[in-house]
């Protein structure tokens, strides 16, 4: 089988999580390689070895020929920064002669084979999963999925395929451009992060497929209608579908709890969180200091607040004034 | 201060034993335990019941955390009206999920336990089995997973029994198992070596090192001794080892199916502890996501070399447990066969039915209080109808845990009083046992017990053998349900009520069967209980054993 490449974004602080990715994707889909969007940098005294985590590679934030990065990564928070680059990962990728590109989010674990992907792709230019593909009933169902896609976004961006045609790469040139702008999580606003924009993908571009296969992208937002089971053979299922992949999204007791609502009295999804926080635990990162994230402090360690962020994006005579927003002293931003 | 009526409001949702019984340590003699939870308990984390835990409920509601109310307070004044839950669902069995260990992992605390005294010398260890088998008629060698003698179980059980039957037989018997117990199979046999703790009939001859062992009995074998190896456990051997003992049996080797073993390191095929798998294919999704998986793959190959080596005879304790064996386990083996480990005897029908006048039916739980026992499901049933006063609910056996609004009765089954549990159920009029297990049970006294004391057996179409019992037994005085909501239902309305007014209450005995040595017997004279037509052409003979 051909080649296809395939990436995550993240910082080192879901190193553990794209461990998992590489090892699940690997075991199933052996012909896909996963690259590393990283959006941060090492700790003092920290070794990463790529391929010892099942990567094909890694792209730092800063090879993206992002305009501006310095204030770029200021004014983003770091689930915003993680999504920012996504556009302009895919458009770099399709760029330099990927056919295929398919993005996972880390915290998304293999269960299956992913060739009707690959299928589809000789078909379509841009393939998009909802959070929901059917309407649910209960009203605290349709206030948590429903409403909460109609907030977020009707499309999960855990998961994205795009061809290397014109069409598609039409679609990563407009996703990178719109998100170096306008990656924020501002709901009331309209924006949240790469994810709102997607809704507007079908009417702006053709080729685009809703894959509505309930085996895709199973997560705690449409688990109300698709019931984790394993049959007699060991098969993991979906809403009756073979589980191909899963997204552990919040591996704490929010998410749990949000697991628990639409758990339907079965054990088996949490059976599979379960196995995941092992995973997790195998692929522990270790020597990283605790809530690390290279750009998440000025330089003196001091924790950069979200206000911080927001009142520097804001104000072009704040950006204009302190060129370089984290240095720390009597000169700096920092209020 | 806590006012008198916030003391009245939370009463009724304040279980007081359970509180005082979790709170020993704290609680000072005299001091009333609802006035310690809510001047300082509910600060301290500790929970009021067992049906609410603070930390749940707290999370559920940050408001409530962050604004400091004591959360029971909450839940009297406005979360109950508002259908707030006060526990996760499903927690007994998360929790069982969250502590799944892999065999291999729990077994490195094993590792410090174990009989570590020096092995027997070899010349004394031929001298004393030569001895012992002076005028006797053969050695039967039976291999296990730990000292029968010094535990207590099914198992242990069956083997007491077959050692006494081959005893009467004329045969010394010879037991085995691992000086260093093991919840997996012992490691591959290399330079290091393995010792047996050695009984022959009751007595302790000490540890062996399996090849002294091994050459002993060839030894023996090849001076004319009849052997014959009875393998009742992989688990904590190495099969390697077992193999090569297994290989002088004079006639062909017989291994039992008391549990799954062979099929999984989990025996009872519970997936991560919670789930019955049915024991899907070693590369299945299920055993990639269960703590058992991956040792059963590294274990699969070593079973299967035994088994196509030796070809034994398998034995199952129940025709439910050889039927699921036979369509799984897809092991060699030269014939199977069915022999209980024991038999109900059952009396005519008595003329006291269920529900003595002036009383509330009676619904016990028999035996441990775990998970593939069914206990979780009837703590459920006794939390929801714990307060109904058409029940009470009654755990017999030896308690682990807090039983809350169940009434624990200490009983204890040992050699000596093989009856205590149907004694006391017959004791206690005992109205309804409810055997729960959520996998096929391979033979379940509980079960058996049940109905010898006299109770109505209600159980779930997934307890494999135990819904036999009922089909086999006694169809009038058991029902199978199809899942808990069932159960639930049962209870609700006046369903169990009536169907105990068309019951037939009966009374019986638990005969002991003698193991293999019971099944020999049974073969050789063709008994018609003897589901096992693949013998149809055993040649063996009970004298196959003897010497010459």
């Amino acid at each position: 089988m051909a080649e296809l490449h395939c990436f995550t974004s993240a910082s080192f602080a879901y190193l553990d999580r794209v461990r998992v990715l590489a090892e699940t994707l690997a075991k199933h889909n052996p012909n896909w390689k996963l690259w590393l969007c990283l959006v941060d940098q090492e700790p003092p005294g920290f070794a990463f070895h790529p391929e010892q985590d099942g990567l094909a590679g890694v792209v730092r934030i800063s090879e993206l020929g992002i305009p501006n990065l310095r204030t770029q990564i200021f004014t983003h928070d770091i689930v915003e920064l993680c999504t920012l680059v996504k556009g302009a990962m895919l458009d770099q990728m399709l760029a330099r002669g990927a056919d295929r590109v398919v993005y996972l989010d880390p915290d998304i674990a293999v269960f299956d084979t992913l060739a009707h992907i690959e299928c589809l792709l000789t078909q379509y230019d841009v393939v998009l999963t909802p959070h929901q593909v059917e309407p649910d009933e209960l009203p605290s169902a349709i206030r948590d999925n429903e409403i909460g896609s109609l907030k977020w976004g009707v499309y999960n961006l855990g998961f994205l395929a795009v061809a290397g045609t014109l069409e598609g790469r039409r679609f990563a040139r407009w996703w990178r451009d719109r998100l170096l702008d306008h990656c924020y999580d501002d709901v009331p606003s309209g924006l949240f992060t790469d994810q709102r924009w997607c809704d507007l993908v079908p009417a702006f571009f053709d080729g685009v497929h809703v894959l509505r296969d309930p085996g895709y992208n199973v997560a705690s937002w449409n688990l109300s209608r698709r019931p984790i089971t394993i049959d007699e053979n060991g098969d993991i299922k979906a809403a009756g579908r073979p589980l191909r992949f899963f997204h552990f999204t919040k591996v704490n007791w929010v998410g749990e709890a949000m697991i628990e609502r639409y758990s339907g009295g079965r054990v088996e999804v949490f059976e599979l969180m379960h196995w995941y926080r092992r995973r997790l635990m195998v692929h522990a990162t270790h020597g990283l200091p605790k809530s690390w994230w290279a750009y998440g402090t000025y330089a003196d360690g001091t924790p950069i607040p979200h206000a911080h962020r927001r009142l520097y994006r804001d104000r072009a005579d704040l950006r204009e004034h302190y060129p370089n927003p984290f240095t720390a002293g009597p000169a700096a931003f920092l209020p | 201060m806590t006012s008198k009526a916030e003391c009245e409001l939370v009463a009724p949702f304040f279980d007081a034993e359970y509180y005082a019984q979790s709170n020993q340590a704290v609680l000072a003699s005299g001091v009333d335990p609802l006035a310690h939870f809510m001047s300082r308990g509910w600060r301290e984390g500790r929970d009021p019941s067992a049906e609410f835990s603070l930390v749940y409920y707290l999370r559920m509601r940050e408001d409530i955390a962050a604004a400091g109310v004591n959360p029971l307070l909450h839940y009297a004044m406005a979360g109950r009206a508002e259908g707030l839950a006060t526990r996760r669902g499903m927690d007994a069995e998360r929790r069982l999920i969250e502590s799944a260990r892999a065999p291999s992992d729990r077994g490195r605390d094993w590792a410090a336990g174990g009989d570590r005294g020096p092995a027997c010398d070899a010349s004394t260890l031929r001298q004393r089995l030569a001895d012992a088998l002076d005028g006797r008629a053969g050695l039967v060698v039976s291999i296990s997973h730990d000292d029968v003698e010094a535990n207590v179980g099914g198992l242990q059980n069956v083997v007491g029994e077959e050692r006494l039957a081959f005893e009467r037989l004329g045969y010394v018997y010879l037991h085995l198992s691992p000086a260093l117990p093991l919840p997996t199979l012992a490691p591959k046999p290399t330079k290091h070596p393995f010792h047996y703790v050695v009984r022959a009939g009751r007595e302790r001859l000490g540890l062996a090192e399996s090849l002294d062992l091994t050459a002993i009995l060839r030894d023996l074998r090849d001076s004319g001794v009849g052997l014959f190896v009875i393998v009742h456990q992989l688990l904590g051997n190495a099969p390697e080892i077992v193999a090569d003992i297994a290989k002088l049996s004079t006639i062909p080797v017989v291994a039992w199916a008391h549990d799954y073993f062979t099929i999984c390191s989990n025996f009872n095929l519970l997936s991560n502890d919670v789930r019955f798998c049915g024991a899907p294919p070693t590369n299945s999704g299920a055993c990639g996501i269960c703590v058992y998986g991956a040792d059963r793959l590294a274990e699969r190959p070593r079973v299967q070399l035994f088994f196509s080596q030796i070809r034994p005879r398998i034995i199952a304790p129940s025709d439910v447990t050889l039927a699921f064996w036979l369509a799984h386990a897809e092991l060699s083996h030269s014939g199977a066969a069915v022999q209980p480990l024991a038999r109900l005897i059952l009396g005519p029908a008595t003329t006291h039915g269920y529900g003595q006048p002036g009383r509330s039916l009676r619904i016990a739980h028999l035996g441990h209080q775990s998970f593939p026992k069914g206990w979780p499901v009837f703590e459920r049933l006794a939390a929801r109808f714990g307060s109904d006063p058409r029940y009470d609910f009654f755990h017999l056996g030896q308690r682990t845990r807090f039983t809350g609004k169940i009434r624990h009765i200490p009983v204890r089954v040992t050699r000596d009083a093989p009856d205590a549990m149907l004694e006391k159920v017959a004791e206690l009029a005992i109205d309804v046992v409810v055997n729960w297990a959520p996998w096929p049970e391979t033979f379940c006294y509980a079960a058996h017990e049940a109905i010898a004391g006299g109770a109505f057996l209600l159980t779930c179409r997934a307890a494999g053998h135990v819904p036999r019992i009922i089909a086999d037994y006694v169809p009038e005085q058991g029902l199978v349900l199809d899942n808990e909501q069932a159960l639930l239902d049962l209870f609700e309305d006046q369903g169990l009520r009536a169907v105990l007014d068309r019951a037939t209450r009966r009374r019986g005995l638990l005969l002991p069967q003698g193991g293999t040595a019971d099944w020999l017997v049974r073969s050789k004279h063709g008994d018609s209980q003897l589901r096992a037509p693949d013998f149809s052409q055993d040649k063996f003979a009970l004298e196959a054993p003897g010497r010459g």
